[in-house]
């Protein structure tokens, strides 16, 4: 290996990563306070002294609607993300098993073009498919399994599906991924000793996917679990989700102690536990 | 016979799959376009008659005009900073084996596993106790606390797989750093650079939840002006704006396809059969 600082004129290359180093700076600067705030009672600075206080946390996670809430929450996180996953194995094969180029750029496109248009296009082309005069019901009515058309929005099944919509593009993308690296000649070694092409998916392409496949479920799940947007128009007030809450104690309350502990928990709801979930699933495969 | 039939069942299912899969992915979106074109007064499906009225209606909506201005400036500002800075750090961290084992790779992805409601929420929280209430400086560095990490992990795939041999062999030959910069590095690292540029543009220009926390009784972002919209009138007049979006959005795929190549961007390599 040449190294690089014996040329001379060689650049610093600390320096090159100072750009960015300050413009993430209140990111974390943020990220720190966000932690120190969940521990003052607000309004802060009441005669001049702050409260710390565990009253925040204790409102997030044991106040009877916020569990409710956050249990609902947890719940759509594991459905979308096993869902999502799911939907994507089949698509990422497809792509990095095309057998011609302009097949493989078009489900590119197709994963592409949902993945990049406005999150809230998205969430009202979903509203045009899931209410009482759009798609579902249209089909519904035709093939008579439903007598009168009904609305699905507002309801967990309409969040859980347009949380699903957004994640599948990342499953895919990441799923993709993975596949692309893996090499093909393993499966047509199978095929050429006499398996058929059940098997070569069941027995050698797939648990060679599992990895991918389990961390798409995963970050699926951590996606769905700081749903934002999909639960607050596709869900309404009946089903809200953690995030709503939050969002609601910062623009109705003004109160940023709680929203601050409950951002807490998220995140820890989140990234914790698509974590442990990931040690235990290792443990249990023996890896 | 039997593994004929097992071979095109495989196929069947396979292809079955993949078509339900796609429907599932455009169906929403090639509905909303279907609606914008329909002469129903709110939105309905299928959509009864033709007419271009909706598309009439929104090039006179004014309440716009200025979001789109502001959010295309936004994006622009967004892109440059998060492009530069996110591509020389992919570089460095490329060339730098010290830098790689200092965690500082882990550092700068770590806002891309974190919910932007709560990096937008902290982001505010930090602002307000700092004083900063101008909403420029507050959204373009919202903005790209968010966008940058996505253009560093693109640049980086691409960073470490740039040919260091050529760089010698220039310096061989006798070319000083500078022309070794100018010449063969930032050429190289070009696709990076405009590709990461284009989706941090992208991804700036469609973010609500960060804007709507930190443009608080400022700036209206693009965004924001439309979810205020479509709290009050669902129409096919929105069903129009939504089209317009999908195929701008094409639009800024079919450029990055062009720049840097889709396959590349995501990790499939292309290969040589």
């Amino acid at each position: 290996m040449i190294d690089a600082s014996r040329f001379p004129g060689a650049p610093r290359y600390g320096l090159l990563v100072l750009p960015a180093g300050i413009l993430f700076a209140p990111f974390y600067a943020a990220m720190t306070l966000i932690g120190a705030i969940s521990f003052v009672e607000y309004p802060a600075l009441r005669d001049g002294i702050i409260n710390i206080t565990l009253n925040n946390y204790e409102l997030a996670l044991l106040d009877s609607f916020n569990f409710e809430v956050l249990l609902r929450t947890i719940r759509l996180g594991l459905v979308v993300g096993a869902l999502s996953a799911v939907l994507a194995t089949p698509m990422a094969y497809g792509i990095a098993r095309a057998s011609r180029r302009d097949l493989q750029l078009t489900l590119i496109l197709l994963t592409i073009i949902p993945f990049l248009v406005n999150a809230l296009v998205r969430v009202f082309a979903l509203t045009t498919v899931l209410g009482r005069e759009g798609f579902l019901n249209f089909v519904l009515v035709n093939i008579r399994i439903v007598d009168r058309p009904s609305s699905f929005l507002r309801s967990e099944f309409a969040v859980v599906m347009g949380q699903t919509y957004f994640v599948v593009p990342f499953a895919i993308l990441i799923i993709t991924a993975l596949m692309a690296k893996l090499n093909e000649n393993i499966e047509h070694a199978a095929s050429t000793l006499g398996a058929g092409p059940w098997q070569v998916f069941f027995k050698v392409t797939l648990p060679r996917l599992y990895p991918a496949i389990f961390s798409a479920g995963l970050i699926g799940y951590a996606l769905s679990v700081s749903a934002f947007v999909v639960p607050l128009i596709l869900g309404g007030d009946q089903y809200k989700m953690y995030s709503n809450l939050i969002f609601d104690q910062v623009a109705f309350r003004g109160d940023f102690g709680r929203a601050a502990a409950m951002a807490v928990v998220l995140l820890i709801v989140s990234v914790a536990l698509a974590e442990l979930l990931r040690l235990a699933v290792r443990r249990i495969a023996g890896r | 016979m039997v593994a004929r039939s097992l071979r095109s069942s495989f196929s069947i299912v396979g292809v079955a799959a993949i078509v339900f899969v796609c429907s599932f992915l455009v169906l929403p979106l090639a509905v909303i376009i279907g609606s914008s074109f329909g002469t129903d007064a709110f939105l309905k499906f299928p959509p009864r008659g033709l007419t271009l009225s909706w598309y009439n209606k929104m090039l006179h909506l004014r309440e716009f005009v200025t979001p789109l201005g502001i959010s295309l400036r936004l994006g622009a500002i967004v892109a440059l900073f998060s492009g530069i800075a996110g591509t020389l750090a992919a570089f460095a961290l490329a060339r730098s084996p010290y830098l790689r084992r200092s965690g500082i790779e882990a550092a700068f992805l770590l806002p891309i596993v974190l919910p932007s409601l709560v990096i937008g929420l902290s982001l505010l929280v930090l602002f307000n106790l700092l004083g900063i209430n101008n909403t420029w400086i507050t959204l373009i560095l919202g903005h790209v606390a968010v966008t940058m990490p996505l253009v560093f992990q693109t640049a980086c795939s691409l960073a470490t797989t740039l040919n260091r041999d050529i760089e010698f062999a220039a310096m061989t030959l006798g070319a000083p750093p500078r022309t070794v910069i100018t010449r063969i590095v930032l050429p190289l690292l070009r696709p990076a650079l405009v590709g990461g540029m284009i989706m941090a543009f992208a991804l700036s220009f469609d973010e609500f939840v960060i804007s709507i926390l930190l443009s608080q009784g400022g700036i209206t972002t693009f965004p924001v002006a439309l979810f205020t919209y479509m709290r009050f009138s669902v129409n096919p007049t929105l069903a129009a704006i939504s089209t317009a979006l999908i195929f701008g959005t094409c639009l800024v795929v079919l450029v990055l396809h062009r720049a840097v190549g889709l396959d590349m961007l995501f990790g499939l390599k292309r290969q040589n059969r």
